[in-house]
């Protein structure tokens, strides 16, 4: 559990079953040093990189083809030492100790030399061919950092190769490396090293250059700088998402799909049927052919286009850890460490790779709780551009009232946690990555991979949902489960009956929680009131089927169960608190 | 004196550091120089630069590393 493949393939799996033809490599090294980079490029594969320790959390394999000769290539998490802390650097160790790999391509860390090489001498006991690899000599150069790679290859008894993997300077020697390795196959036998003596040797440095971005990278970390940032950084992230998405929807695709498309599907599916159920469930009040284009495409998309834009800069800037570490002392009041922003941010995005993100953390007990806080209280990209869409016309401030909410929930959430759950909390250790530009080819090609994977996950799971509603609002089974709901919906929560669609969709995605509101005439209070459970409300069905996946069946129910009850819960006392107020004043 | 007891700004030797998984393989290293960049606010952790590198390390294994002037 926990250690699997993107696919869903386990390491104990890829262990008994995989029977390998192609010489096999692993791809060892610190983390943040470039090895899901060089993994891209060598296998062509695309995988989640980004500027912060614990970007990999499992592995992935890949076919490298070396101008005709073929071999398998294993990219584990990085890790700082063979002595696990966290259920991903179990990962890398298992494959180290269990697999028997042709060869390691080991990547060297240019800026910190010393720090790669205590574990490059734990791997090297193992007495497996090594290829080094030098990575991040441009950044070295930059800090004034020069290794004589001469007399390194001499020291680790292997021709070291340097790159800078990103630009792809060095990949073809080291290409050529690896094919000689395949084709002349050594046994080896490595001394023992003496790192003092080879940074002594290897290594000089000069006055580096402090650039802007040194300088920057420092002031986002001082209290007194620091915090002015992260609030700027906060809402230029606001308004890039809110404004960018909102011109887009407004100036070229809601008038696309409303005086285009829809009248054109609604004349061709008239032509075809008349007046009817089936008429009505394709192009009627929630009619498939409209609200499945107008939903996802028009009202969201847009959203989170211009999410996945800012998500994809701040990855590969290294600003997250910076963050982390300057909310840490909160984030430790929740029992968990300043490094969780990155999985809390990811869930902005999505929640299941925010939850599987969470394998770097060092014990169970945070674990959960991150995983029980982005499932309650972080609203996806999906939803988060239907509460643009819902509240961002009516009411900006009650949107951002929403968010402030979700933050104070998600707290809320996590210091109730860390009192009920036993277990201790780990200390604080984080790695802080130097502050970068992103490369503009990187941050283009996750945006597209990841407005892709939108479009492909969300849309056929919207569909259904869409279709769901349909059938049930032209049929009339909508009115007798509303009647049944009333009670709740109605007496509790203050909203109108026809508001149960929202909740029986909300099972599906998120957003469907929260896009049925958008077609009923709602208050501002009852705008707010559903916002509010629809924030709270259950996980989609992907996120239940990760957290049952990461946790076992009983986690996963219990976390999912929990948030309908308060959703429920919370929303119900908004409402009448709300009510109370108004009755008074 | 302990990292908690650092000034910014100077620099120091680390004397002695406690033996801790986390810290296995860090790179920090006894009889290494450091300095202490920041002290995160809320009572954050305390931000160290090694040669260039920067690392967040919570308080309560900053009582534990022990440091001299240079």
């Amino acid at each position: 559990m926990g250690c699997c493949e993107d696919n869903g393939t386990c390491v104990h799996e890829y262990l008994s079953e995989s029977i390998e033809t192609n010489p096999t490599f692993l791809l060892f090294g610190n983390p943040n040093v470039g090895k899901s980079v060089i993994f891209s490029k060598l296998t062509g594969r695309a995988v989640q990189t980004a500027n912060y320790v614990g970007t990999t959390v499992s592995y992935t394999k890949g076919e490298m083809n070396l101008y005709g000769d073929r071999a398998t290539l294993i990219d584990v998490p990085g890790i700082y030492s063979l002595n696990a802390v966290s259920e991903a650097e179990r990962v890398a160790i298992e494959f180290l100790e269990n697999t028997n790999p042709s060869g390691i391509i080991f990547v060297l860390d240019a800026t910190n030399l010393s720090q790669s090489l205590e574990l490059f001498q734990e791997v090297r006991e193992k007495q497996i061919p090594i290829i080094p690899v030098l990575n991040l000599t441009d950044v070295a150069q930059r800090k004034g950092i020069h290794i004589d790679v001469q007399k390194l290859s001499t020291y680790l008894e292997e021709r070291v190769i340097s790159t800078v993997a990103i630009q792809n300077i060095g990949l073809k020697r080291l290409i050529g490396e690896i094919r000689l390795s395949i084709r002349q196959p050594n046994e080896v036998s490595y001394k023992p090293l003496c790192i003092n003596e080879i940074m002594q040797d290897v290594q000089t440095e000069t006055e580096g250059n402090v650039t802007f971005l040194d300088r920057l990278g420092l002031w986002s970390m001082q209290s007194k700088t620091g915090i002015p940032i992260a609030f700027l950084v906060l809402a230029l992230s606001f308004a890039i998402v809110i404004g960018g998405g909102k011109a887009v929807r407004s100036v070229l695709l809601l008038p696309l799909v409303n005086d285009v498309y829809a009248p054109w599907i609604t004349k061709v599916v008239s032509y075809f049927l008349e007046d009817g159920l089936w008429h009505n469930i394709l192009v009627g009040e929630y009619g498939v052919f409209i609200k499945g284009i107008e939903w996802p495409f028009a009202l969201i998309l847009p959203y989170v286009f211009f999410f996945y834009i800012v998500l994809s800069f701040l990855e590969d800037s290294g600003y997250m850890p910076r963050l982390g570490a300057l909310v840490d002392g909160i984030l430790r009041r929740m029992g968990i460490q300043g490094s969780n922003v990155v999985p809390f941010m990811m869930g902005y995005g999505c929640a299941v790779p925010a939850i599987i993100g969470t394998r770097t953390s060092t014990s169970r007990k945070e674990r959960i709780i991150v995983a029980t806080v982005v499932s309650v209280a972080i609203p996806c990209a999906s939803q988060t551009g239907a509460f643009i869409a819902l509240l961002g016309d009516r009411s900006i401030f009650l949107l951002i009232v929403m968010f402030i909410l979700s933050l104070l929930f998600a707290f809320s959430a996590g210091i109730l946690m860390d009192r009920f759950l036993i277990g201790e909390q780990p200390p604080t250790f984080m790695e802080i990555p130097h502050l970068l530009i992103p490369e503009r080819k990187t941050v283009v090609k996750k945006i597209i991979g990841r407005t892709k994977s939108f479009m492909i996950e969300a849309e056929l799971p919207m569909l259904a949902g869409i279709l769901i509603a349909a059938i049930v609002v032209e049929t009339g089974f909508l009115q007798g489960i509303s009647t049944f709901m009333e009670p709740v919906i109605v007496n509790w929560l203050g909203l109108p009956k026809e508001a149960t669609l929202a909740l029986l969709l909300g099972f599906i995605r998120r957003e469907l929680a929260v896009l049925p509101l958008l077609e009923l005439p709602l208050s501002i209070t009852q705008l707010f009131i559903g916002s509010v459970v629809a924030l709270l409300y259950l996980p989609c069905l992907s996120v239940f089927g990760v957290l049952v996946k990461e946790f076992g069946v009983k986690t996963g129910v219990v976390i999912s169960t929990s948030t309908i009850v308060l959703a429920l819960m919370i929303g119900g006392v908004f409402n009448h608190g709300i009510r109370l107020v108004q009755t008074l004043f | 004196m302990n990292l908690k007891q650092a000034d910014t700004g100077k620099e120091y030797r680390i004397v002695q550091l406690p033996h801790l998984p986390i810290l296995k393989g860090t790179g920090l290293k006894e009889g290494e120089r450091i300095s202490l960049v920041t002290v995160s606010p809320f009572q954050g952790p305390y931000i160290i630069c090694k040669k260039g590198r920067h690392y967040a390390i919570s308080r309560e294994i900053c009582e534990l590393i022990r440091l001299e002037e240079e």
